[in-house]
């Protein structure tokens, strides 16, 4: 086999039992793992191939003798085989086989491309009724919480640095692999009208502040999320939170919210990012992933619907009913 | 006469408007951050009358925090305090007894007289 | 395409009309300038065709396939604009079947029939040819510079099937229910 791999693009280590190549694994992350399946205990090896921290990642090829039955074969497939080799086989059959991970290395890569494909095709964020009138939408409901006037305007207040007070939500349309970040950045004189008007306490320490401009932006992301269902899109909503740099590098939306005459101005900027979506197993769930699929039980109800966040509760609670190898496929946690 | 109440937020902010609300008719408000701080904080209060909770919560949100009273047996009404409008939450936290549901920012006096018909005071 | 087809199929033919504005769309995405054309004679399709991508989907009431067709120079076309080898072409024709049938998704969700999509299936080799399809089924097609490309839209709908209406307004802020 080793001779069959070309050594101009091949790295091939050759080991004859268990114990060496889990030791040539632990040295060296291999891309492909190719072994011979014993007669019994076939699954067994695999996962303790698998198992090895840097084998993660690996491509597994298990070579058999012959036609094992459907269930030994499944059985391989669920301990983490990615392919297979009947004995005999041909140096071109091996090295073909070789290729597919590398295949699927370089499809990676190419997604990386800016422009290379364009997996999120399927929904236009940009063009939906609730996005293009965001600003009026957050204003709404500002003035609501308040009882004052907030007048809207496109574009970003030119006086905001990146300095000031700036609260963000994330929110996952994990199906579409996209996330819509909105965050809300005040001025001195918006914090100021903060501490006046909703914390009712002018000499407020900062904490408070920052605690009531994730408050507004958890309201701006209620807006949204309230105003895309009634255009049949979900969203799922995460926990604002504080951003230490007012900046915003990447393609976005903003509006500027003047509080009423002389109270300041709030800064809503709205970005929509791609994201792509992880497989891991139950066991790695946490704290604010979202499911980009359902998860229903063996006679199909439906355990948790997709788009649910996690919370530590609920990460905790799968894992355990689920076990470590329930693969799901998640969006990051914002 | 008074009634307890519980305010379950994350938003110390909203903590404070629903206490502002509540305190001026008469209410007693107590505070939890979320779902695993009220459970906590339930076990050692006698004699709530109300709850008043987010559904957004970090370690237990308010659907969690409803199917934990529901399991322990509690009669204690829920009224969900949310952003969210989506109608199958809606539907899930009414069918696991929740009360009411208000979608923030919240007018006073809609939690007012919420308060007034599930935990009167003098009752 | 048969005629009448479309008669006792409204949804199929908005869907139609959906999947010729999203593949112009598509490709004008990458630059590159694609038009209706009329359909190849008879086995035309199939002569022409180097390798075929299928994609299933399904929604409530509803479950087909959109199946695209394309000949040699069209997988070679897009795998080398996407910066790939030969050997990816047989992905690079299923990666194009996803982000057609994905742009469509997204159209259908608005129009009240929203749908799930499967992963594609791509074959590649000599005059490969499918079966006929089972139901309604509607055949596009499309030349770019040097290439051709067929799509084929297979819709089955169930008898109840129904288009979602605009669900109800939203529930404001400020809105509070009692149960």
């Amino acid at each position: 086999m080793v001779r069959a791999l070309p050594q101009e693009s091949h790295q091939v280590e050759a080991v004859g039992d268990e114990g060496s190549a889990l030791a040539a694994i632990a040295r060296k992350a291999p891309q492909v793992i190719i072994f011979s399946v014993p007669a019994k205990g076939g699954p067994d090896l695999a996962r303790r191939l698998r198992g090895v921290e840097n084998a993660a990642d690996a491509y597994l090829l298990a070579v058999l003798d012959g036609t094992p039955p459907a269930k030994e074969l499944s059985s391989l497939i669920s301990a983490g085989v990615h392919d297979f080799m009947r004995r005999p086989f041909s140096n071109v059959e091996l090295l073909e086989r070789v290729k597919a991970p590398e295949r699927l290395l370089r499809w990676s890569r190419s997604l990386s491309k800016p422009g290379a494909f364009d997996f999120s095709g399927a929904l236009d964020v940009a063009s939906l009724r609730a996005w293009r009138n965001l600003g009026r939408l957050v204003a709404d409901d500002l003035a609501e919480m308040a009882t004052c006037l907030v007048t809207v305007t496109q574009g970003y207040p030119a006086h905001l640095g990146v300095e000031a007070p700036c609260a963000t939500i994330a929110m996952s349309l994990a199906s579409d692999q996209l996330e819509l970040r909105l965050s809300l950045v005040a001025d001195p004189a918006a914090a100021a009208w903060i501490r006046q008007t909703l914390l009712r306490d002018p000499e407020a320490p900062d904490s408070a502040m920052h605690d009531a401009l994730r408050e507004l932006a958890n309201t701006a992301g209620g807006a949204l999320k309230r105003a895309a269902l009634a255009e049949t899109i979900i969203l799922s909503t995460g926990i604002p939170r504080d951003e230490s740099a007012a900046r915003f590098p990447g393609k976005h939306d903003c509006w500027s919210l003047d509080l009423s005459p002389g109270s300041g101005c709030l800064g809503l900027v709205g970005e929509i990012r791609k994201h792509h979506n992880e497989r891991i197993s139950a066991e790695q769930l946490s704290e604010g992933m979202v499911l980009a699929h359902d998860i229903r039980s063996e006679g199909g109800v439906l355990i948790v619907a997709a788009g649910s966040r996690l919370t530590a509760t609920s990460a905790n609670r799968l894992a355990a009913m689920l076990g470590p190898r329930y693969f799901l496929e998640v969006a990051p946690a914002a | 006469m008074t009634a307890r109440v519980m305010v379950i937020d994350d938003s110390m902010l909203v903590r404070r408007q629903v206490t502002a609300a509540l305190k001026t008719p008469g209410y007693l408000v107590s505070e939890a951050i979320d779902g695993v701080d009220a459970l906590e904080k339930l076990a050692e209060l006698a004699d709530m009358k109300l709850i008043v909770c987010d559904v957004n919560m970090p370690r237990m949100n308010g659907i969690e925090l409803l199917e934990r009273l529901n399991a322990q047996g509690s009669s204690v009404p829920v009224v969900m305090l949310t952003t969210e409008g989506q109608p199958e939450l809606i539907h899930r936290a009414r069918s696991l007894g929740a009360k009411g549901w208000i979608v923030k920012p919240f007018k006073p006096e809609f939690l007012v007289a919420t308060a007034a018909k599930l935990a009167p005071l003098g009752a | 395409m048969p005629s009448g087809l479309f008669d006792s199929n409204p949804e199929l033919e908005l869907m139609d009309r959906h999947l010729k504005d999203v593949a112009l769309e598509l490709f004008a995405a990458y630059d590159v300038p694609i038009a209706r054309c009329t359909a190849p004679a008879e086995d035309g399709v199939w002569r022409d065709t180097y390798c075929m991508a299928s994609i299933g989907y399904v929604g409530q009431g509803l479950k087909g396939v959109l199946v695209l067709a394309a000949s040699r120079a069209a997988a070679e076309a897009w795998t080398s604009a996407a910066g790939g080898e030969e050997c990816d072409m047989a992905d690079t024709v299923g990666e194009f079947s996803n982000m057609l049938l994905g742009r469509l998704k997204g159209r259908l969700l608005r129009e009240g029939i929203p749908i799930s999509l499967a992963t594609p299936t791509t074959v590649v080799g000599d005059q490969i040819c499918i079966s006929v399809a089972p139901g309604a089924s509607s055949w596009q097609f499309f030349e770019g510079p040097g290439w051709r490309l067929g799509t084929r839209l297979d819709a089955a709908f169930e008898p109840d099937f129904k288009r979602k209406t605009t669900p109800a307004p939203p529930i404001e802020a400020g809105d509070a229910l009692l149960f």
